[in-house]
């Protein structure tokens, strides 16, 4: 059954494309992506979902085929846009504090966060589904590197423009905090969800201080070494030169 | 998805750092264009801590200004690359450190031989550089990268800056190094093994 409704999926995707040329295609997808967005809350993300969004755009039940992948595609594609649109709203807020009153790295990534719950917000009840399916081992990759750019996203935003191991370091960094808060943000009951703005508020806190004590570690440590190689190259020289 | 042209015509709309981010990007010719500035801020930085590594010995002696010129030249590259990095949102190469201890010794070590050595290390490795960086000018000029022409006049003139050290370093007495030939050609093959790795980590 699948199997067949994948290969018609497949047929209306080429037909769509070469009727109403490739930009049409891209808008029927977002446009079903859509569709079956107002369906999660009442059926998850699932096969059914896909199938019942195809019924209200009015294509046929097969169109579910739109998404080759399924169930996970879904999410991803859900995952991608989210993304997106957090993005660009952090750039547009960030950019009119920026000139009012400066920016402060925390705010930034502590913003960034918050920001991509709010628009999880409608899907927050069946958000534990989607971390499932997202957790899968032949989905994790995927999953991982539109996280990794989503937070890649936020620091950019916030300044940074380091291009050695504190990339990484960074990255990795903010996604724990990222991922954390979320396992928080799905239980959490309190209104508006406030314990959550204020655990992401400490984590981030957190995560910028303690950045900042090893950054200066780091420092006194490289200049330390360099003292050492200094002297040590010195010492050579002079050992080459007879004394 | 998109056809190229509708692409271009989307992304020339769209501001700065949305053409950059990895969440809005064209994925394909994105990840062409990360490999190249990857590779080539690992390799400047391999050059900088290379020439640092013969300066620690030559300090002093009538070599010094020579390498002193060639390492400003390799540190305006890797400021270069750092600049397109973070503006292009490339992933540094995780082997970063790797590369800077690895460089630094491979000057230091080949200092410690001699000058001939110095230089010969110095010739081997621009060598490779020069010959990797054509490979990406050649790479550039192939459709779909009509707008990097800026970043191909750069490399074109890192390439003639590489190849001038190289021309440097035989001036200054490489060919009369011990074993020239089989030293050049084990750092000929760490030079290619860097590139690999640095590619693709």
């Amino acid at each position: 059954m699948s199997l067949i409704g994948l290969r018609t999926g497949r047929i209306i995707n080429s037909l769509s494309s070469s009727w109403r040329g490739l930009s049409t295609k891209v808008s029927i997808e977002d446009e079903f992506l859509t569709a079956a967005l107002k369906r999660v809350p009442e059926l998850g993300w699932t096969q059914a979902c896909l199938v019942q969004a195809a019924k209200d755009l009015n294509l046929s039940p097969a169109a579910h085929g739109l998404f080759p992948g399924g169930e996970v595609e879904l999410v991803h594609r859900f995952v991608k846009r989210s993304h997106q649109e957090t993005a660009s709203t952090l750039r547009k807020s960030t950019k009119k504090k920026d000139k009012e009153e400066g920016l402060r790295t925390e705010d930034v990534l502590a913003e960034g966060l918050k920001a991509r719950l709010k628009i999880l917000l409608p899907y927050r009840d069946r958000w534990h589904e989607a971390v499932a399916l997202q957790a899968f081992p032949q989905n994790a990759k995927e999953s991982l590197q539109h996280d990794l750019s989503f937070v890649d996203e936020i620091w950019n935003t916030a300044g940074d423009d380091s291009v050695d191991e504190a990339w990484y370091a960074k990255r990795v960094a903010l996604l724990t905090a990222m991922k954390s808060s979320e396992l928080t943000w799905i239980r959490d009951d309190t209104e508006e969800q406030i314990a959550t703005n204020e655990f992401i508020e400490r984590t981030i806190k957190s995560l910028v201080f303690g950045w900042k004590q090893i950054h200066d570690h780091l420092e006194s440590t490289k200049a330390m070494l360099l003292t050492i190689r200094s002297t040590a190259s010195s010492l050579l020289r002079s050992y080459q030169n007879g004394y | 998805m998109m056809s190229r042209r509708t692409f271009v015509r989307y992304m020339s709309s769209s501001p700065k750092w949305k053409q950059n981010s990895p969440l809005f990007a064209d994925k394909e010719s994105k990840a062409v264009l990360d490999k190249m500035i990857r590779v080539d801020h690992a390799g400047e930085l391999g050059a900088r801590q290379i020439y640092a590594g013969q300066l620690a010995i030559f300090r002093g002696t009538s070599l010094e200004p020579v390498i002193e010129e060639m390492a400003e030249q390799e540190k305006k590259h890797l400021n270069a690359f750092n600049r397109l990095i973070s503006e292009r949102r490339v992933r540094p190469t995780a082997m970063m450190p790797v590369w800077r201890v690895a460089g630094y010794a491979l000057g230091f070590g080949s200092a410690l031989v001699g000058k001939e050595a110095a230089m010969a290390c110095t010739v081997a490795v621009e060598e490779v550089i020069a010959e990797h960086y054509n490979d990406q000018i050649r790479q550039l000029h192939e459709k779909g990268f009509e707008k990097e022409e800026p970043l191909r006049e750069m490399i074109k003139k890192f390439r003639d800056e590489e190849l001038e050290h190289k021309d440097i370093g035989i001036e200054f007495d490489a060919e009369m190094a011990p074993m020239y030939k089989a030293m050049s050609q084990v750092i000929k093959a760490g030079c290619h093994a860097a590139i690999y790795i640095s590619e693709r980590v």
